[in-house]
């Protein structure tokens, strides 16, 4: 404590001392300011709190919260400027520091924002203690009154250990539950301030870190990743200018209209109460039971059935906004938008029998895949885009643009590509990222605002209030993958688990007692809400209903339908013919193709007969007859025939079958010639480790048939070598391994005599045109020739897949 | 794969099946990809394949596999009618698809019409009348196979130089 400055005389002295006495006190005070010039802390800190208030003689912006034009420009809160950092703290103590306290804050600072690298642990180097920092001697054994005594309630550190353990479970998302995440980065290709003045987009370059999370939706934490299902396409930009999440899907509709669905829907998916069953499936009763009484469904229900809802790859799958938003540029001009991500390694899936069997050897796939495309440096690149238009232009539609069951075709409305995003990181920790991550529909940014759809305003409210139960309270912002990169100062307050500490008493606005601060930003810098105008319908009052586009549920799915290539419908049949044939309940099924006749009688017809029904339902009544006439009739953009992307085989798996006695030059060349293009091959024997080659060399084998099936892998190479062929002709696996490849019509080429293993597996005699005919992704080299046929083999690799080998029932 | 032996009648046709399938599929991604203008030429070799393929196929059946199953099977004859009236459908679709000529989006959509119509014919080809044939106790399938091969050959050899 500084020695005070000798007082000028015994009078002043005493006064000094009665603002000394009155400044040690909390409540109370003299009636008169205290002189600002003392050199005592606590008095400079109160005379300095009086002139700061006195500055602010009223609330100036007070007149300002009045009527709609106020409303549209907020001003910024009132401030004052601080004579020293004095009256704005918590205590005078701050001055006095520690390894733990640290210092003062820093100056308008919130610390809790600065990068993850605060929240990192590396144990290298370091014993093993209790959460309270307390080495642990032994953590082998509970502490026992001796060797074989009771275990004592004293033990400290087993409870702990135990206690925590018993706690490590949270609840799971009641949808969306699994899923897998990674961080990148967002690129601006070009200002785009016409459109938006969000700040991803305010100039060319700009780079805004993301985190997203893909996932299916109705299966738990533990379930398959290769489920018939919608995928959630979920990322968070942090931004400079705050948090926005673009909480999407791989689908562009929904399968309602309107929030107050949502629970009805997620009920009648998840797996039946009673039983509990089937997990991560929609071929089960209530789930067809509930679409076929909502034919607004059946359009998503075309997305569903189709290879969308089984992609090969995160990193091979579109992501959509879904509900139409809003942009608004540095004037206030708004216009809609439709958010569109495109995989830059094309829009790829699997086929149905592929998914299956995949679920079963290998049930975290795409989480696998997502995970060593980026280890191994190929990252996953997107390129967002949006379709802006009017509102006006949105009126002349002939769907309404608040309907999430309905797309904005991209002949009607062409995508303005905005930026790409690449991802570059794994998670260092599953549960403290990806699965404490908190998205939600709400979290926007200024430049972007939203439209009207109810069902996004049933998702604003739903994200946050879920995350309070699974995250255990109103803080989980504060939880380090969900704080932004943006400074966060307000007023919230307390709560299980705060982090933050606030410096300072004051939790209110407006204050005078913090010079103001934090101070509401105005509409220069704040967020400030689309004054959109509810279209005309002002003699409207508070109503529970739906417009009357919204009863067009039929259209679209037709054009999605009729936009798909033959095999990409015979696709959808199939789907569909699969998931009711395991509804147990005939009128069920009855009523789904009742249903799909509004939709397309061909591929009502095609389900009826695949359900071994012998006469046609009448088809559903329709809500609406007279419906406008849709603007397109087809839409080559919805084929995945439409999405070959740049051509990359990055990130594809190979599998190079291969036994003892095998010719193992080339098995090498082809290996090195994959991997220059970014392709995985593994060498799979009938048993993992060393096999002596043809040349007598040693081949060591990273996988085996047994452990890594057929199915697994995007293509499949036979080597040359007699001894290795009769070995695997032998080997029941070998058959099953190239079946399914030929099956699921991906690229398979043997070389030399190996092309005996194919005709031993069963290859149909009546390929022989095909083959001769060529492209039917079956490459066949000749003995020592496997090397120039490298080139063919990843051409075929580069078409995915090749369904003119597909029959159904399958020829193979 | 070279070394295979010759086919009986069921697998000569089901050959013929796959074959053009493989064309079809071809036509779809040539049809659907973005720069579908610059393949015009592609996709019109391929549709007067897919078409000329689909002529001597429907020929030779009609010519020599379904009076063979209609005398082996006189309870065949539904299934038979059935599938001589798809072939007249198909025919019709495949007037069309020559009359247009030249690749565009009309052939594009008649193209795929044919592609769902065959796959739906050669379904029940392959679902109904080949189980039937295969357990003809009186129909010899390879001598069938030679007859539709050597037809088949006439057929294309008139074709190719015809055109």
């Amino acid at each position: 404590m500084p020695k005070p400055i000798k007082p000028a005389s015994n009078l002043q002295s005493n006064k000094n001392g009665v603002a000394k006495a009155a400044a040690r006190n909390t409540d109370s005070a003299p009636s008169q300011p205290v002189p600002a010039t003392s050199s005592d802390a606590a008095v400079a800190k109160a005379a300095q709190t009086g002139i700061l208030v006195a500055s602010m003689p009223f609330n100036p912006t007070k007149a300002g919260e009045h009527g709609f034009v106020n409303g549209l420009a907020p001003q910024a809160g009132a401030t004052v400027a601080l004579a020293s950092r004095l009256p704005t703290g918590s205590t005078l103590s701050e001055e006095n520091s520690s390894e733990k306290l640290g210092a003062v804050a820093a100056e308008g600072v919130n610390a809790g924002i600065e990068p993850l690298d605060r929240v990192r642990v590396d144990s290298a180097g370091q014993a093993l203690t209790t959460n309270q920092g307390v080495k642990v001697a032994d953590n082998q054994n509970s502490l026992k009154y001796g060797v074989r005594g009771p275990a004592l309630l004293e033990d400290f550190i087993l409870r702990e250990k135990i206690t925590h353990f018993d706690h490590e479970r949270i609840p799971e998302r009641i949808v969306h539950a699994r899923g897998s995440a990674a961080h990148g980065f967002f690129e601006c290709y070009d200002a785009a301030t016409d459109l938006t003045k969000a700040a991803p987009f305010k100039e060319a370059g700009k780079i805004t870190p993301v985190f997203v999370r893909f996932s299916t939706v109705a299966g738990e934490r533990g379930s398959k990743d290769t489920a018939r299902d919608a995928r959630g396409f979920a990322v968070k930009f942090y931004t400079d200018e705050g948090n926005w999440d673009l909480v999407g899907n791989n689908m562009p509709v929904f399968f309602i209209q309107d929030a107050m669905k949502f629970p009805d829907l997620v009920h009648a998916v998840k797996p039946e109460p009673h039983n509990q069953m089937p997990q991560a499936a929609s071929a089960h009763d209530t789930f067809w039971d509930f679409v076929s009484l909502m034919p607004e469904s059946t359009h998503m229900l075309m997305w569903v059935m189709s290879d969308r809802a089984i992609p090969r790859s995160y990193a091979t799958m579109q992501g959509f906004g879904v509900h139409t938003f809003r942009m608004v540029n540095g004037a206030g001009t708004s216009v809609f938008v439709k958010f569109h991500w495109t995989p830059m390694a094309g829009t790829h899936s699997l086929v149905w029998d592929e998914a299956v069997k995949i679920s079963g050897a290998d049930p975290d796939y795409h989480r696998r895949d997502l995970w060593e495309r980026i280890e191994s440096g190929a990252y996953p690149e997107y390129e967002l885009g949006v379709q802006v238009f009017t509102e006006e232009q949105a009126e002349q539609f002939s769907f309404d643009v608040l309907d999430a069951t309905k797309i904005v075709p991209e002949e009607l409305v062409p995508i303005r590509p905005l930026g790409r995003m690449v991802l570059n990181r794994n998670p260092d920790n599953f549960f403290a990222e990806t699965e404490q991550v908190a998205f939600c529909t709400a979290h926007i940014v200024p430049g972007l605002d939203f439209s009207n759809d109810p069902l996004l305003a049933g998702r604003h409210h739903s994200y946050v209030d879920t995350q309070i139960s699974r995250l255990g309270g109103p803080n989980f912002h504060e939880i380090p993958i969900n704080a932004p990169v943006a400074q966060v100062h307000n007023n919230q307050r307390d709560g299980m688990h705060r982090q933050a500490i606030p410096r300072g008493r004051v939790s209110y606005e407006p204050n005078s007692l913090a010079g103001g601060c934090p101070f509401q930003a105005g509409v220069a810098q704040g967020f400030v809400s689309v004054a959109a105008s509810i279209s005309a319908k002002e003699e409207q009052g508070k109503v529970r209903a739906k417009p009357e586009k919204f009863a067009d549920h039929y259209t679209q799915a037709t054009l999605f339908f009729e936009s798909q290539s033959p095999v990409e419908q015979g696709h959808i049949a199939n789907a569909f013919r699969f998931e009711l044939s395991k509804v147990t309940v005939p009128a069920i099924r009855q009523r789904t193709v009742a249903m799909l006749r509004n939709a397309s009688e061909a591929l009502a017809t095609k389900v009826a007969k695949g359900l071994g029904m012998t006469t046609m339902p009448e088809p559903l009544p329709k809500a609406i007859t007279d419906v406008a006439a849709p603007e397109v009739m087809k839409s080559p953009a919805l084929s995945l025939l439409h999405r070959p992307g740049d051509g990359s085989l990055a990130g594809r798996k190979v599998a190079i079958l291969v036994a003892p006695g095998v010719e193992a030059d080339f098995v090498l060349k082809a290996q090195t010639a994959l991997l220059a293009q970014g392709v995985v091959a593994r060498i799979v024997g009938p048993h993992i480790g060393l096999m002596t080659t043809l040349s007598g060399d040693e081949l060591d084998a990273d996988a085996s048939m047994e452990n890594s099936p057929g199915f697994l892998f995007d293509a499949l190479i036979l080597a040359d070598g007699a001894e290795a062929i009769a070995a695997l002709s032998q080997d029941g696996h070998t058959g099953e391994f190239i079946r399914d490849q030929f099956r699921h019509c991906k690229p398979i080429m043997c070389v030399g005599d190996a092309r005996h293993l194919v005709r031993k597996a069963g290859l149909p005699i009546s390929m022989d045109k095909s083959l001769a005919q060529g492209g039917t992704g079956l490459i066949v080299a000749e003995a020592g020739e496997g090397g120039d046929a490298m080139d063919a083999f990843m051409a075929a690799m580069r078409k995915h897949r090749h369904f003119g080998r597909e029959m159904d029932p399958p020829l193979l | 794969m070279p070394e295979f032996a010759d086919k009986d009648a069921c697998e000569l046709l089901d050959a013929d099946h796959i074959a053009v399938k493989h064309l079809f599929v071809d036509y779809a991604r040539l049809a659907a990809s973005a720069d579908a203008t610059e393949t015009e030429a592609r996709r019109t070799e391929l549709a007067m394949k897919i078409c000329q393929e689909l002529t001597v196929h429907a020929q030779i059946e009609e010519e020599i596999f379904y009076p063979a199953l209609r005398q082996a099977f006189p309870d065949a004859v539904d299934l038979l009618d059935e599938a001589l009236e798809e072939h007249q459908d198909a025919k019709e679709l495949i007037d069309d698809v020559r009359s247009v000529g030249t690749a565009n989006p009309a052939m594009d959509t008649l193209v795929a019409e044919l592609d769902v119509a065959i796959d739906h014919h050669v379904k029940e080809e392959r679902d109904e009348l080949f189980p039937k044939a295969r357990t003809a106790p009186d129909l010899d399938l390879m001598a069938l196979g030679g007859k539709l091969r050597d037809r088949q050959q006439e057929l294309q050899a008139e074709a190719a130089m015809s055109a």
